[in-house]
């Protein structure tokens, strides 16, 4: 099986001298379902941004579906990001747009025609429970909602990775619950998931559905097959 | 290439958007304006050329007693030398008439004593003029030949001074025209800086984005100049007709296919607005990962 995602000695910091991750090597298979822990602060989202190349190693080597991250030219970062949806704790929307607008951007960027995606759409804010909020503003939305416009806007265009940073922050524990199905869903088809979360009950739940890899990270290492 | 969605990628800029259509409509305005007195000056120069080339004038002074004895001999003279086509005494009426634009029409001109004229048509390289001269003041004291060419290159001169006024003053208007639209672009730019990074994290391509905030700034440009060189047009259509003696001051409505110049303007100013956009747009996005 290929690797999706693979550190290789990966050290970052966000100042000279500052190591936040410190020689991480790991790697994740294609179609595996990770879940990432570590107390506040030990780096699980600057983790999550080197994936997303939100962030760019200082030392080490990193490859997101093949392809090593250095010297990667500014069209081959928009590729790789294309096929990663990925769900941070921003959640940073378009404020002009309404939710539909917004959900469809990757699919948009993909270049895909309204009709090709419209019954997905659907679905998609369906499953998310934001039916009847498709014309609300971004800013109309509360951080529960916006959380799940997020993970559906990360998932509508078939991403082979899913990196989705403490997606059931601002949810209750029973939407929780059915937005880990949805992950659940794509990783039995085949995508790659990396959560990073504090949420026990969930890393639970997703250990129920599905193996799942516990990662733990701290003092800027990874800790394999960390217990709860 | 990616299809433009059903909606705008990037909003509106409000009031900053007005005032870039504000300012392409005011530099359309004026570039229009300063290319019809481009395109007026080289008319002007070009029926100067060929009012000028090939012609000449005797003019002839002398007591009133031996006027016309003079007048003949020149005529004769002329009709001799070669490089002369044709040779025509000005009639007092139409002398006057050349005289009206700058003396009046009441000045009683016959009570003044003016010179004879004779116009030539010169025909090849012309007459030698040294000989003409020598031959003339040996038949006709007080005949003095003037070719028109003399004044041909002062003319010339002028008239590329005008064109090249008019050159400077488009060349200025479009460098005003291209830094409002980049300063009109960076503002959207700094403004929308969210939309830029929500979108390159999303996979967005430059290009995509380029083109999005493209489409705004190049039509609000377009729409501007359009409008200006329209405003433009229809302030040169009901210019006065040409008139001789006013020359260039009613001379300035385009003619015939110069109107299509017009036309360059709004275009010209469009692809000043894309490299300028484009530009600032690159600068931007250099700093968004």
């Amino acid at each position: 099986m290929h690797a999706a995602i693979e550190f290789q000695e990966v050290g970052f910091g966000y100042a000279p001298g500052d190591q936040v991750l410190k020689g991480i090597t790991l790697t994740l298979a294609e179609g595996s379902f990770h879940v990432l822990t570590g107390a506040s602060g030990a780096g699980k989202s600057t983790l999550l941004k080197l994936c997303h190349l939100a962030l760019r190693p200082r030392s080490g080597r990193l490859r997101l579906l093949g392809q090593d991250v250095a010297g990667l030219s500014r069209s081959a970062v928009s590729g790789l990001r294309r096929r990663i949806g990925m769900v941070d704790q921003d959640c940073q929307f378009l404020d002009h747009l309404d939710l539909r607008q917004n959900l469809a951007l990757p699919r948009i960027l993909r270049g895909d025609r309204p009709e090709s995606y419209a019954e997905d759409l659907a679905d998609l804010i369906t499953w998310v429970g934001l039916t009847g909020r498709e014309t609300a503003r971004p800013s109309e939305l509360s951080s529960g909602e916006r959380q799940r416009a997020a993970l559906a806007r990360a998932v509508i265009a078939s991403p082979e990775v899913i990196l989705a940073d403490e997606p059931t922050g601002n949810v209750d524990a029973r939407m929780g619950q059915h937005l880990l199905s949805l992950m659940v869903e794509l990783n039995r088809l085949g995508k790659t998931v990396l959560i990073a979360t504090h949420d026990l009950g969930l890393i639970r739940s997703a250990r129920e559905a599905v193996p799942v890899r516990l990662l733990r990270l701290s003092g800027g290492q990874i800790a394999l097959g960390a217990t709860l | 290439m990616r299809r433009a969605p059903r909606f705008r990628i990037v909003p509106g800029n409000g009031s900053l958007g007005w005032l870039v259509g504000l300012g392409a409509s005011a530099a359309g305005f004026l570039a229009v304006l300063a290319l019809a007195f481009g395109l007026a000056a080289l008319r002007l120069s070009d029926s100067w050329d060929g009012a000028l080339a090939g012609a000449a004038t005797i003019r002839i002074t002398g007591p009133e007693a031996q006027i016309e004895a003079r007048v003949a001999a020149v005529l004769k003279v002329l009709d001799s030398t070669p490089g002369i086509a044709e040779a025509r005494l000005i009639a007092p009426g139409e002398q006057a008439a050349l005289l009206a634009p700058w003396l009046g029409e009441t000045l009683p001109l016959q009570a003044l004593p003016l010179p004879r004229l004779v116009a030539v048509a010169l025909e090849g390289e012309g007459p030698d003029a040294a000989s003409l001269a020598h031959r003339l003041a040996g038949e006709a004291p007080g005949a003095v030949y003037e070719e028109h060419g003399r004044w041909q290159d002062a003319l010339s001169e002028a008239a590329r001074a005008l064109t090249a006024l008019s050159a400077a003053a488009i060349a200025l208007t479009f460098a005003l025209l291209w830094g409002l639209v980049a300063l009109g672009a960076r503002a959207a730019l700094d403004t929308h800086r969210g939309i830029l990074v929500t979108l390159r994290m999303l996979g967005a391509e430059d290009a995509f984005i380029t083109r999005s905030f493209l489409r705004r700034m190049v039509g609000r440009t377009v729409l501007g100049t359009g409008l200006g060189t329209a405003a433009a047009a229809a302030v040169l259509a009901v210019m006065p007709e040409p008139d001789a003696s006013a020359g260039l001051l009613t001379g300035l409505a385009p003619k015939r296919a110069e109107w299509a110049v017009l036309a360059l303007v709004p275009l010209a100013a469009a692809l000043a607005a894309l490299i300028a956009t484009r530009l600032a747009v690159r600068r931007v996005l250099g700093g968004v990962r």
